[in-house]
C-alpha cells in the first residue's frame, strides 16, 4: 500500500487512486471545479493544482496517480508522494484561475439560485482576490432554457465540461456540446434538441457554478433558507437516496443523495419533480363517512366506531371475508400494522394482499447502470415482505370470490385502480378507505380516513434490490391529518387488538426486526443514512420455501 | 554544399509521381525491411540515427516508437501529422506537393516497426490540391504492390485512410488531433497517458510529423552512423528551413542540422530586403520566442537555440526588418492565439484573448501605464498551466517581444503612437 505526506498529514492509500480524492477524502480541503468523482478526468479548470515533489511545476491532482516507489527511490526513505497543497505557489496558482474564471462573470450573486452554494463564491472567498483587473468589456451571452428542467446563464459558466461528460458517460446521450471555440465557448444543446432525457436535473445538480439552474427551483428561495432533510424518493422501486429541501413546511426542491449501492450521485427528474403529485390533490382533512350521496365529515373517535361496528356488528360480516389491503406505496410499519390488526381479528393470511400500484412502460437502464424502474411505488418488496405475501402483489386479490368487506390503504397520491377493481368494490358490502385525497376507490367508500403522503411519513422501506432504507418526514401533515402508522395504531386499538401503543414509529420498526424474517438486523439505527441491503436473506428464505 | 537529401527530387518534372521516386532509389529501404529486417531491428536503426520530430517538439522518433506497449490484444495506428499550420512554417507542405512518396515510403516503414496495419495521415484542411495528390500517390502504391494486403510478398498489411483537418490550428498538437480523428472536438486530451499507450479509439498510437517520416527511408536504406554523420552530436540529419518574411528570397532550404541562421538568410534567403537592418528573427515558428539582431549569429539545432532560450521549433524562420512595429507584430500573433485557443483549459480559454484585448487596447493608443506588467503577468497565470502546450506558445512571443523590445510598448502607451515610423513617414524622411 503506497505511503504518502499531504501537507503534514501521513496517509496509507489504495495503489492507483487519485491523489484529489484522496485528499478530499481525508479533509484536505482542495478546490476544483470540473472534477467529479462520478465523471472521467477532464483536467481542463486547473484548480486543484499541487506541488508534488519530483514532478516539475505544478500537478493538476486530479489526474495524479498514486503509485508505489520502490525502495530506494521513496522521497525521504519511506514516502510514496509527497505532497504540497498550501505552499505559495500553489496558492498563488489558485488566485490566478480564479482571476480568469471571473474575468467575464457577471457577479450577479444577488439574483443566482447557487448563492450559497456555490464553488465560485466559496473558493474566492477562500483563495480569490478582493479586485478584479480586468478593464475590458465583458462577454455576454444571453439565459436560455435547454430544457423543460434546465436554464443556463453562461455567463456565469466556468467551462469544466461536468455537465457535458454526464451526459456523454451517465446518460450515454450526448446532449449537451460546446458552441464555438476558445474565449467564445458555450455550452448548449446539440442540433437544436432540447435537453429533454430524464436525468438531466442532475445537470443542474453537478454544476458547480450558477451556470445551469434548475427550472422548478428558480428564484424560488434561497438556498440558506432551505431546511435539508435525508430520506428517499418515492416515485420507484430503486429507492434514490435524496434530501429535500424545505421551507415553512413546504417542499421546495429535492436532490439526489450518493449512495452508491442504489442511486450513485444521480436521480431522475421523475422523482425530482414527483412531489408536485401531491400539488393537484385536494387533501381529506377530515375522517369522513358516507350519508346518501354525500360524504359527512366525523371525529377520529366516530369514524372508528363507525368502522368497528360495520366490521364486527354486522351479521353477513365475519373474519372469513373480510379483507385487508397494503399498500405499495407505504412504509413496512404501516402494512406491518395492517397485518397486525388483521391477524388480531382472526381474518385468514389469504385475505390479506396489498394494492396494485401503478407500474407502467419499460425499465430504462442508462450507459452508467442507473435505473428508472416501471414499478412506480416505492415499497412493493417490504409490503409484500410485512403482510405475508409469497412475492406476487397480485396474490389474494380481494375482488374475486366471497369477500363482503375490505379496508384499503389507499397509498398513492394520484388514482391506480382499474375499471374491474372499482366494479367489484361496488358490489361489496362495506368499503373502508385510508386515503390523502378523494381517490378513485374513496368516491366509493363508506368510510375514508385522512391519510399523509410519502413526504409526511417516517419509517422504513425495502427498495427492488432488496435494501431497507429510512423515511424522514421532511413536512409536516396538513391540519386534520395524522401521520398513517399513528392512524392505524388508533384503529386497532379502537378494534381491541392488543399491543397497538407505539409511542414513535421506531418501535414498530423493531417489532419488525423481532417478526418478519430477513428484517432481523434492521433498526433505526442500523439503517442510517445509507440502509442495509437484505437481498440475500431474502432469497434465502425464497430458495428454503422453493 | 550539402547533398541534398529530402528535397533532391523538388526540381524535376513530375517530382511527385512515384516513378520519379522509384527512378532516385525510391521504395528500396522498403524492400529492405520486409526483406529481412524485424520491426524491433527497424526501430533500433530509427533509434540510433538520432532522428528527432521534425513537428517541433525534437523528441526521438524510434524512443517514442519503442513506447508502444506490446501485446494489449488491442490495434496499433501510425498516424502522419500533416496538420502543418504553424505561422511561418511550409516545408511539410513541400514535400507533400514535390515528394509525397517519400513521406508515404516513411509511413510504411514506420508502421511496419511499431506493428500497425493502420496508419492516417491527417492533413491540414486547407491542402486540398495537396489531398489529391496523396490520394494519387496512394493509388500508384497499390499499383506497385507497396500498401494493401500482403505488401511485397512479405505477408505485412497496412491501409492508409487520409483524414482532413476542419481548420483548426490545434489540432496539429497530437491528442487534440487524435480526439479530432476520432470524430470529436479537436481538444487536447490530458497525459498520462501519453498516445503510446492510449492513442486513437484508446489504442496504442505514434504520431509522427511529414518531414519525421520523410527521413525514415535514407535512414533504412543508408545506415543510422550515415544519418549521424549529418548536422549535430545531438541534433542528427538534414532540416527543411522555411524561410519568410522580409528576406529577399523566401523558401525552403535543405541543409544539416546545425546551419548558422545568419548565412541562411544572408547567403541563401538572399538578405533583407531593400538593404535595411535586420530587426528581429522567430526562428521556430511563432509560438517561438524572437531573437534580436544581435542574437542571430547562432546554429540552428534544438540545443543551440535553446541555450539562446528559444526553439528550433518546426524551423519556421520569420525575418523582419528595422522597421517592423514589434507591438503591432505581437498584436497580430496575440489575435491568432486568441483565436485558436480551443477553450478548454481556464488560463489559456481567458488569460490569452485578455492578452489580446489589451496590446489591442495599445495599438489603438489606448495603453495605459501598468499594461505591459499586466501583460507579464497574465503571461505567467497562463505559462505551464495548461493542458497542451498551445498556453506556453501564446505566452512565448508576448514574453519575449517585451523582453527584447520594451522601450516600443513603453513609447506606444506613453506617446500613443508607434517608435517605428510608419511607411510614410520613413520615405518622408528619405526625401
Amino acid at each position: 500500500m503506497p505511503f504518502i505526506k499531504i501537507n503534514d498529514k501521513e496517509l496509507e492509500v489504495e495503489k492507483g487512486s487519485r491523489l484529489l480524492q484522496v485528499a478530499l477524502d481525508n479533509g484536505v480541503d482542495l478546490p476544483h471545479y470540473c472534477y467529479h468523482e462520478g465523471l472521467s478526468i477532464a483536467g481542463n479548470c486547473r484548480m486543484c493544482c499541487v506541488e508534488v515533489d519530483g514532478m516539475p511545476g505544478l500537478q493538476i491532482s486530479c489526474n495524479v496517480t498514486i503509485g508505489e516507489l520502490p525502495q530506494d527511490k521513496k522521497v525521504d526513505g519511506k514516502y510514496d508522494m509527497v505532497v504540497r497543497t498550501e505552499s505559495e505557489e500553489v496558492k498563488d496558482s489558485r488566485s490566478r484561475v480564479l482571476e480568469l474564471l471571473l474575468l467575464n462573470h457577471p457577479i450577479d450573486c444577488p439574483v443566482c439560485d447557487q448563492a450559497g452554494e456555490c464553488y465560485l463564491q466559496d473558493y474566492s472567498f477562500a483563495h480569490g482576490n478582493a479586485h478584479s483587473r480586468f478593464e475590458e468589456e465583458k462577454r455576454v451571452n444571453p439565459k436560455k432554457q435547454l430544457g423543460h428542467e434546465i436554464w443556463i446563464y453562461p455567463n456565469r459558466c466556468v467551462l469544466c465540461s461536468r455537465c457535458i461528460r454526464f451526459c456523454d458517460e451517465i446518460v450515454g446521450d450526448p446532449q449537451l456540446i460546446v458552441r464555438n471555440r476558445g474565449y467564445n465557448s458555450i455550452i448548449d444543446v446539440r442540433d437544436s434538441q432540447p435537453l429533454d432525457n430524464k436525468l438531466s436535473g442532475n445537470t443542474a445538480d453537478i454544476c458547480p457554478v450558477g451556470s445551469l439552474v434548475s427550472n422548478d427551483f428558480l428564484h424560488k428561495t434561497r438556498v440558506w433558507n432551505l431546511t435539508e432533510t435525508e430520506t428517499i424518493c418515492k416515485d420507484c422501486s430503486v429507492g434514490c437516496n435524496i434530501k429535500v429541501g424545505t421551507t415553512k413546511n413546504e417542499i421546495q426542491r429535492i436532490k439526489p443523495r450518493r449512495n452508491d449501492e442504489v442511486n450513485s450521485f444521480w436521480m431522475c427528474d421523475d422523482g425530482r419533480l414527483g412531489y408536485h403529485s401531491s400539488d393537484k390533490i385536494e387533501r381529506i382533512q377530515s375522517p369522513m363517512i358516507k350519508e346518501g350521496d354525500s360524504f359527512e365529515p366525523v371525529s377520529w373517535t366516530e369514524a372508528f366506531e363507525s368502522l368497528k361496528k360495520s366490521l364486527l356488528g354486522d351479521s353477513d360480516i365475519s373474519p372469513d371475508n373480510i379483507s385487508f389491503m397494503g399498500s405499495a406505496n407505504c412504509t413496512n410499519e404501516e402494512n406491518y400494522l395492517i397485518r397486525k390488526i388483521a391477524e388480531s381479528l382472526s381474518v385468514p393470511a389469504q385475505n390479506l394482499c396489498i394494492n396494485p400500484g401503478k407500474v407502467e412502460g419499460e425499465p430504462i437502464i442508462y450507459k452508467s447502470g442507473f435505473r428508472i424502474s416501471p414499478d412506480k411505488t416505492p415499497n412493493r418488496n417490504g409490503a409484500i415482505a410485512m403482510m405475508g405475501l409469497k412475492d406476487s402483489a397480485d396474490e389474494n386479490d380481494p375482488f374475486k370470490g366471497k369477500i363482503k368487506a375490505v379496508y384499503l390503504h389507499y397509498g398513492a397520491t394520484s388514482d391506480y385502480m382499474n375499471e374491474a377493481n372499482l366494479e367489484a368494490i361496488k358490489k361489496l358490502d362495506y368499503f373502508a378507505v385510508q386515503s390523502a385525497y378523494m381517490s378513485d376507490a374513496a368516491k366509493l367508500a363508506d368510510l375514508i380516513l385522512p391519510a399523509s403522503i410519502h413526504y409526511e411519513k417516517n419509517g422504513t422501506m425495502l427498495n427492488d434490490s432488496g435494501r431497507v432504507q429510512r423515511l424522514m418526514n421532511v413536512i409536516e401533515p396538513p391540519i386534520g391529518v395524522r401521520e398513517d402508522w399513528k392512524v392505524l395504531s388508533q384503529l386497532g386499538k379502537a378494534l381491541g387488538c392488543d399491543g397497538m401503543d407505539y409511542k414513535t414509529v421506531d418501535e414498530i420498526t423493531d417489532e419488525i426486526a423481532g417478526s418478519v424474517k430477513g428484517f432481523e438486523n434492521i433498526s433505526s439505527e442500523s439503517l442510517g443514512s445509507l440502509g442495509i441491503s437484505i437481498d440475500s436473506k431474502i432469497k434465502e428464505m425464497k430458495e428454503v420455501s422453493a | 554544399m550539402m547533398e541534398k537529401i529530402l528535397t533532391r527530387n523538388i526540381n524535376i518534372e513530375n517530382s511527385h509521381k512515384i516513378g520519379t521516386y522509384i527512378n532516385s532509389g525510391g521504395y528500396d529501404a522498403l524492400r529492405k525491411i520486409l526483406g529481412g529486417l524485424s520491426p524491433e531491428e527497424v526501430t533500433d536503426i530509427v533509434k540510433s540515427s538520432g532522428l528527432r520530430g521534425r513537428g517541433g517538439a525534437g523528441f526521438p522518433a524510434g524512443v517514442k516508437w519503442g513506447f508502444v506497449p506490446k501485446n494489449t490484444g488491442k490495434p496499433i495506428y501510425l498516424v502522419c501529422n500533416a496538420d502543418e499550420s504553424e505561422p511561418g512554417t511550409f516545408k511539410d507542405r513541400l514535400m507533400l506537393e514535390k515528394d509525397p512518396h517519400m513521406m508515404l515510403e516513411g509511413i510504411v516503414i514506420a508502421s511496419y516497426a511499431i506493428g500497425a496495419n493502420t496508419a492516417f495521415i491527417y492533413i491540414r484542411g486547407e491542402f486540398a490540391e495537396q489531398t489529391k495528390l496523396l490520394l494519387e500517390a496512394l493509388e500508384e502504391m497499390k499499383g506497385k504492390g507497396f500498401l494493401g494486403k500482403n505488401i511485397l510478398n512479405s505477408g505485412y498489411d497496412l491501409e492508409i485512410l487520409i483524414t482532413r483537418g476542419a481548420g483548426a490550428y490545434i489540432c496539429g498538437e497530437e491528442t487534440a488531433l487524435l480526439t479530432s480523428l476520432e470524430g470529436k472536438r479537436g481538444y487536447p486530451k490530458i497525459k498520462p497517458p501519453f498516445p503510446a499507450v492510449e492513442g486513437y479509439l484508446g489504442s496504442p498510437t505514434i504520431v509522427n510529423n511529414v518531414e519525421t517520416l520523410s527521413c525514415v527511408p535514407h535512414i533504412i536504406l543508408r545506415g543510422a552512423d550515415w544519418f549521424k554523420s549529418i548536422g549535430t552530436e545531438k541534433s542528427a540529419g538534414p532540416k527543411l528551413f522555411c524561410v519568410s518574411g522580409h528576406v529577399r528570397n523566401p523558401g525552403v532550404f535543405e541543409f544539416p542540422m546545425g546551419t548558422s541562421l545568419k548565412e541562411l538568410i544572408y547567403e541563401h534567403a538572399g538578405g533583407i530586403l531593400h538593404n535595411r537592418k535586420l530587426k528581429a528573427v522567430i526562428p521556430g515558428g511563432s509560438s517561438t520566442p524572437v531573437l534580436t539582431e544581435s542574437e542571430i549569429d547562432i546554429n540552428l539545432d534544438y540545443e543551440s537555440l535553446a541555450e539562446a532560450g528559444s526553439m528550433l521549433g518546426s524551423a519556421g524562420i520569420i525575418v523582419m526588418d528595422e522597421y517592423t512595429d514589434m507591438v503591432d507584430a505581437c498584436y497580430n500573433l496575440s489575435k491568432f492565439y486568441a483565436h485558436e485557443s480551443c477553450g478548454q483549459c481556464t488560463p489559456c480559454r481567458e488569460g490569452v484573448p485578455w492578452m489580446k484585448m489589451i496590446l489591442g487596447r495599445i495599438t489603438n493608443g489606448n495603453g495605459r501605464r501598468n499594461d505591459v506588467e499586466l501583460l507579464l503577468d497574465i503571461c505567467r497565470s497562463i505559462e505551464k498551466r495548461t493542458i497542451c502546450p498551445f498556453g506556453d506558445a501564446a505566452v512565448a512571443p508576448v514574453k519575449s517581444y517585451i523582453d527584447k523590445f520594451r522601450e516600443e510598448f513603453d513609447y506606444y502607451i506613453e506617446n500613443k503612437k508607434s517608435l517605428i515610423p510608419t511607411e510614410s513617414e520613413q520615405n518622408n524622411n528619405g526625401n
